[in-house]
């Protein structure tokens, strides 16, 4: 198979242009994730149930504090697993971390974390209160992305808390037993305690996961595998591109809009989303699809914003939505007057 | 045409060139210039620099790791990896050479990693064709050169492999392919030797490449 883009044995005109989109969002995404101060799989540690205590406060826990038994709880033995939470909050357990949870009502759900890392995703809006125990520490959240983990030994666990963003409160219980504020974290913010004293993470009742589609009317929480084994990100948008390459279009199409199903927030996102608006662009039946991919594209800090949103102005043209091609017009030459596709955009949206 | 309509062609041809070049990028520019003004935050000279070596990279390590499906990715690793590391960079004119270096530390660290799964019972066996690698305008005899040296190439080491394809295939002096591995000059002549042994000799001038210039 001759490469296309080879100068030794084929030197033949190559289309840099993909490339360059790509090594461009790619640099972005580096960035990106360095800035967010996620504990990936390096700080993870994998811990077995801790026993001892040894903590800085002391005193027991009272009142509605008290341990509860756990009503459902998931270990990832051997590969990272996602829960999903009733409410639609998400909860990404890393290899070896343990995650119960410990009750849930229309006041607050509440999870314990006794080992390992886990990222909360949790909606915001809600009305009741989410909280995550690691050891006798609680981190109570109102809409947030952040990171918990329990570093546990054979005799304590030292929790760490990072703020992805929206805000997150850090509670431990003080010398008269009531649980006081000792941190308010923000986006980016991150918080670590010395050795604490682990809860015991009582045997849990068997409760099978649930599939997030058939919900159990036994439980209040549902709680099930939002990620069923299948191809991974890199997968899917490998085999998307290699049909576009090969001229499937409807292929590639179906392989983008899985990977954006199954990995919305996967850092190919973004880059899978301006492909799928490409792709259903080129098709021609369905500029209101592309539209809709390409909104998604352009809504956020993307390396490729400007391809997006000029691709979008042309989608809305195709689909004679003049006041949403005027709209999105308006919104490139706001932020792109002198981008390459400038002229074009200004031309686009005239009544046919 | 009148004598000044023809003379006055090319210069507006010319200027017209020139302003859009202006408005576009900067195709005229050095490595040196360009990798100065991508230092200082310049996406017009990053990419500039990205489209003068793209070629050049992705047909090198296509020929490291012939039919390698993740070709794309590992092109755009070593480019991502340049950019962020411009700043380490000491000598701008070596852009080039540097960014090479990066393309063949990954082919290394790639074909490591395959024997590892190879070794471990993991896979990592590649889909080798060598014929449907020739393409047009190779003439028959370094054609069948290439062929002898790939079929060779699976059974070899890591480095060894490496040190052949980029001496036979890349025309890397012996002198060159030790800097850009890291290995001694003794090393990769020894590597070489072992290479060409299995290859069966017959090809002459091996040992007199250190001297070819680049």
């Amino acid at each position: 198979m001759t490469d296309p883009c080879d100068q030794v044995s084929a030197p033949v005109p190559c289309d840099d242009t993909e490339a360059w989109d790509r090594v461009r969002a790619g640099l972005a995404n580096r960035r990106l994730r360095r800035t967010r101060l996620r504990v990936g799989a390096a700080m993870v540690t994998v811990a077995a149930a801790a026993a001892a205590v040894l903590s800085l406060w002391v005193a027991p826990r009272f009142g509605e504090h008290s341990p509860a038994t756990p009503v459902a709880a998931a270990s990832a033995p051997v590969a990272e697993s996602t829960l999903l939470l009733s409410e639609g909050s998400r909860v990404y357990v890393t290899l070896g971390a343990r995650v119960a949870v410990i009750a849930s009502s229309s006041d607050e759900q509440r999870l314990r974390l006794s080992s390992g890392t886990a990222t909360f995703d949790v909606v915001p809006g809600l009305a009741r209160r989410f909280i995550v125990e690691v050891a006798d520490v609680e981190v109570r959240v109102r809409g947030t992305r952040f990171t918990v983990t329990a570093e546990a030994s054979s005799e304590h666990v030292a929790p760490r808390v990072n703020v992805d963003h929206g805000a997150v409160e850090v509670l431990a219980p003080s010398e008269a037993g009531t649980y006081e504020l000792v941190a308010r974290l923000g986006a980016g913010a991150k918080w670590t305690s010395g050795p604490r004293a682990p809860l015991p993470l009582s045997a849990a009742p068997a409760v099978s996961a649930t599939p997030v589609s058939a919900p159990s009317s036994a439980l209040e929480v549902q709680v099930g595998r939002a990620s069923v084994p299948g191809p991974s990100a890199a997968a899917l948008f490998a085999a998307a591109r290699e049909s576009r390459r090969a001229g499937d279009l409807a292929g590639a199409i179906r392989g983008y809009e899985e990977l954006l199903r199954r990995y919305p927030r996967d850092s190919r996102a973004p880059l899978a989303s301006l492909e799928l608006g490409r792709l259903k662009l080129e098709q021609g039946n369905n500029p209101a699809g592309a539209a809709a991919a390409l909104e998604r594209a352009a809504g956020g800090s993307f390396p490729l914003e400007e391809e997006a949103l000029a691709k979008l102005v042309a989608a809305y043209e195709h689909s004679h939505n003049r006041s949403k091609c005027e709209a999105a017009r308006a919104r490139y030459l706001a932020q792109f007057p002198a981008g390459p596709h400038a002229g074009a955009v200004r031309a686009a949206c005239d009544a046919r | 045409m009148s004598l000044f309509a023809r003379a006055a062609v090319p210069a507006v041809v010319e200027l017209a060139r020139v302003l859009r070049l202006e408005s576009v990028r900067p195709v005229t520019l050095s490595d040196r210039e360009l990798v100065l003004r991508a230092r200082a935050g310049d996406a017009v000279a990053s990419e500039q620099l990205f489209r003068r070596h793209h070629q050049l990279i992705r047909g090198m390590v296509h020929r490291l790791l012939p039919f390698d499906r993740e070709l794309d990715d590992i092109v755009q690793d070593c480019f991502m990896d340049a950019f962020e590391k411009l700043d380490r960079l000491l000598e701008p004119d070596a852009f080039r050479g540097w960014l090479r270096g990066i393309a063949i530390g990954r082919a290394r660290n790639r074909l490591r990693r395959r024997r590892l799964m190879r070794t471990l019972g993991l896979g990592g066996h590649e889909n080798f064709d060598p014929e449907s690698m020739l393409g047009n305008g190779v003439s028959p005899e370094r054609g069948a050169e290439l062929l002898a040296i790939y079929r060779v190439l699976r059974s070899l080491p890591p480095d060894t492999r490496l040190a052949l394809v980029l001496h036979r295939v890349e025309g890397f002096a012996v002198r060159e392919v030790a800097e850009q591995t890291g290995m001694s000059m003794s090393t990769v002549k020894r590597r070489l030797a072992a290479a060409e042994a299995k290859l069966g000799a017959g090809y002459p001038g091996s040992a007199n490449r250190e001297s070819e210039p680049r």
